[in-house]
Parts: structure tokens; C-alpha cells; sequence
């Protein structure tokens, strides 16, 4: 009898340490009501595989990602440790109150916007994970006027170190130059790509920006167009330059 | 102090005495034209290389250029006295519109400067160059004040329009 409750207690043991070791992914859908934009906004937290010390990639046009499944997608990369595990965290730009989608309003170079990333977003988010991450954990992925959203932040966020600007199209930002040449964030890593018929156009200028603040900047081009289909191909790239 | 209420004097003179070249408040901080009788493509093309302003400029005895030859180049300006310097980088550039801006990083007393050149095209062998200043705030300072600085300013571009021009005539 000894010796069974003594198997029993290795056994409890043994199944402790391995649900320790083997903490679930958390995947969780909350609501942020923002005081600084007066608008409610959806988050999607995807987490993927389960060790605690990963960085946590904040995605803008969250709702598009996660209709592409590129949540899924990431997974599936992680499984086969072609990216790094991370925390991902979908954003979505529609106001729930209203039903409209608000990047146009969001994206271009909107202060406010900025404010309701720093001050609330992650606030919520990163109480909701257990972890506050520091700035060289942190991420931001944006594509098209959300990569113009990435860049705006690039040059004005302070917590964030970690930039993938994915066919950005900067024309309805004539400051952003100027916000660039001006800022005082340094060591960012900043990952920059376009497509073919793409953002070309807007390539050269954000380059020439980043590299004259001496940025890790990593630049790729594809023969893909502006589109998810693109995107996908190069976003397992993007990760790994921000978080190698 | 006699050599410099000269000085400031000399200024005046020069922004008062000037008819074609005048300073006005628009949009901008501060804005300076002149109308002269060359083409425009003349003007963009002196104006365009950037990187031989101390050629214009009694202020610049040297300058130092890196990165590319437009957007996110920069430029260091060593004054004369081979201690003050300023550092601007390019922030547009436009060779279709005639234009470039550029901010100026350092080695001024002024926060948030962006100053721009735009050269209009008059037709019939005219054309306008146009430069405007933004910026955000004077930086009180023991060296200058802000209208010895804005003097300074409107002074150093009236030169380096009329070289500009006299280099494009020839």
C-alpha cells in the first residue's frame, strides 16, 4: 500500500512539472474603449508556443490578418521553428461602436493614435499576458498605410524598437520625413520591403531616411503586388530580422 | 557694441534696401523670393547639387555631405571660423516640382526647423526661387536673440540667391 501511494506521489509529481513545463497558449479576445481615440476597439492575443521570454509583435489591420489566417499561418511557422514564438497581437482598425474602419483616420501620422498604442493599448494587453515587455521585445507590423502608421511610429514611439514596414505608402504623411530627421529614438531595427507595382515610389525616401539615422534597416523586394499574398510570403522574414 | 549695432544696421540695410528680394509672413515663419531673368531649369540645376552651398554663402567655409544625394542626405556646414557648424538634413527632394526641404538637426537656436527652396518656372526665360522657414520654437540663448537670429537668416539666404543667381546666369 506504501509503495502504491509512494507511485502516486511520484505520479502527481510527474504531471505537476509537466503541465510547468507545457504552459498553454493563451488565446484571448478582448475589447479596448479608448478614452484618447473615443472609439472600441477589437485585440486578438495569438500566442505561440509556451515559453515566457518572447517578444510580443503588435500588428496593425489585425482584423485582415486574422481573416487571411495568417495567425495561423505564423503557427504553423513556429511548429516548425522557421520563426521565433512570440506573442502576436492583432489590431483591428474598426470601430465597434460604428462599424467603420478607421486606418484612414489612424494611419496618417495621427498623434493621437500614438497615444492610444503607449498609453492604453499596451497597457491592456500586456496586463492581460502577466508581462510588461521591454522596448527591445517589442514589435510593430504594418502593411500599406499601416507600414506609414509603422514608420510614423518608428519615429516618435518610445517603447517600441522593432519595425517590418511592408509596402508602405507614405504619401498622405507630408511631415513623416521631417518627424524621421527629428527623432531621437536610436538602435531601431527596421525591416522595409515592396512588392513589384507597389510602393517603389516610397522606397527610396524612407530608406534614405532611416539609414541617415544609422538604423539596422533591412530592405527586400518581390514580385508580389500589394496585397496579403505578398505579405505572407515575407512576413516569416520580417520576424526573424526584427528577433534574430 | 559700436560694431555691432553696425553690423545690425548693415543688416537692416540690406533687407530694407533690397527691391527685389523681400521677406514677407505667409504660411511659413518667414519667406524669401526674388524674380530673375534666368529659366527656371538653370536655377533648379544650381540649386539642385546640394552639396556646393559654401560656394554661395560668406557663412559656410565648408561643407561635409553624406548619404544619398536627396532624401536622407545630410549635410555638416563648418562657419568660417571653423568652430560653429550646422547640420541639416534632406527631407524632400523633387527635381518634376523644383524642390527640396531640409531640417535643420543642429547647431542652431531654433527647435523643429524645416526650410525649403522651390524654384517657379515665369516662363519667357523668368522665374521665381522661393525659399520658406518652419519652425517650432526660439531657444533663448546668451549668443543671439531671436531677431539677431531671424536677421542672420533672411541675410545668409538674400546671398545665397543672389550667387545662386549670378551663377546661373554665367
Amino acid at each position: 500500500m506504501r509503495r502504491v501511494i509512494q507511485l502516486f506521489g511520484l505520479l502527481f509529481i510527474f504531471i505537476i512539472l509537466t503541465r510547468c513545463s507545457s504552459r498553454p497558449e493563451k488565446d484571448v479576445d478582448i475589447d479596448i474603449e479608448s478614452l484618447t481615440l473615443g472609439v472600441k476597439i477589437g485585440v486578438s492575443i495569438r500566442e505561440t508556443g509556451t515559453s515566457r521570454d518572447k517578444p510580443i509583435i503588435y500588428i496593425t489591420d489585425g482584423e485582415e490578418f486574422l481573416n487571411q489566417g495568417l495567425d495561423l499561418y505564423l503557427e504553423q511557422l513556429t511548429k516548425t521553428s522557421s520563426i521565433p514564438e512570440a506573442y502576436y497581437i492583432y489590431i483591428s482598425s474598426i470601430d465597434m461602436l460604428t462599424d467603420q474602419n478607421k486606418r484612414n483616420t489612424f494611419f496618417f501620422c495621427n498623434p493621437d493614435y500614438l497615444n492610444f498604442f503607449e498609453q492604453e493599448l499596451m497597457n491592456v494587453v500586456e496586463t492581460e499576458i502577466g508581462q510588461t515587455f521591454t522596448r527591445e521585445k517589442r514589435g510593430l507590423v504594418g502593411v500599406s498605410f499601416g507600414a506609414l502608421n509603422a514608420a510614423y511610429f518608428a519615429a516618435k514611439a518610445e517603447t517600441i524598437q522593432n519595425f517590418a514596414l511592408l509596402s508602405p505608402i507614405t504619401y498622405p504623411c507630408s511631415d513623416l520625413n521631417q518627424a524621421i530627421a527629428f527623432s531621437e529614438n536610436e538602435d531601431l531595427h527596421i525591416f522595409i520591403s515592396t512588392g513589384t507595382h507597389d510602393a517603389e515610389k516610397y522606397m527610396p525616401a524612407l530608406l534614405g531616411m532611416f539609414e541617415s539615422k544609422k538604423y539596422n534597416v533591412k530592405e527586400l523586394t518581390t514580385s508580389g503586388g500589394h496585397d496579403f499574398e505578398n505579405w505572407k510570403v515575407q512576413i516569416g522574414e520580417a520576424i526573424n530580422f526584427m528577433f534574430d | 557694441m559700436k560694431k555691432f549695432k553696425s553690423i545690425l544696421l548693415a543688416l537692416l540695410l540690406v533687407v530694407i534696401g533690397s527691391t527685389t528680394v523681400f521677406a514677407q509672413k505667409a504660411n511659413s515663419d518667414v519667406t524669401v523670393s526674388k524674380v530673375v531673368d534666368i529659366s527656371a531649369d538653370k536655377v533648379w540645376g544650381k540649386l539642385r547639387q546640394m552639396d556646393d552651398i559654401d560656394k554661395y554663402s560668406s557663412s559656410i567655409a565648408k561643407i561635409e555631405w553624406t548619404g544619398n544625394h536627396g532624401v536622407g542626405g545630410q549635410r555638416l556646414c563648418t562657419a568660417p571660423d571653423g568652430q560653429g557648424y550646422f547640420k541639416e538634413s534632406i527631407v524632400a527632394f523633387d527635381d518634376s516640382q523644383r524642390t527640396y526641404s531640409y531640417a535643420l538637426l543642429e547647431g542652431v537656436p531654433v527647435k523643429g526647423m524645416v526650410n525649403n527652396f522651390k524654384v517657379v518656372d515665369l516662363g519667357f526665360n523668368k522665374s521665381m526661387i522661393v525659399w520658406t522657414s518652419n519652425y517650432d520654437e526660439f531657444i533663448k540663448n546668451p549668443n543671439m536673440t531671436k531677431d539677431q537670429f531671424l536677421g542672420f537668416l533672411n541675410q545668409s539666404i538674400n546671398e545665397m540667391i543672389t550667387n545662386i543667381t549670378t551663377a546661373a546666369k554665367s
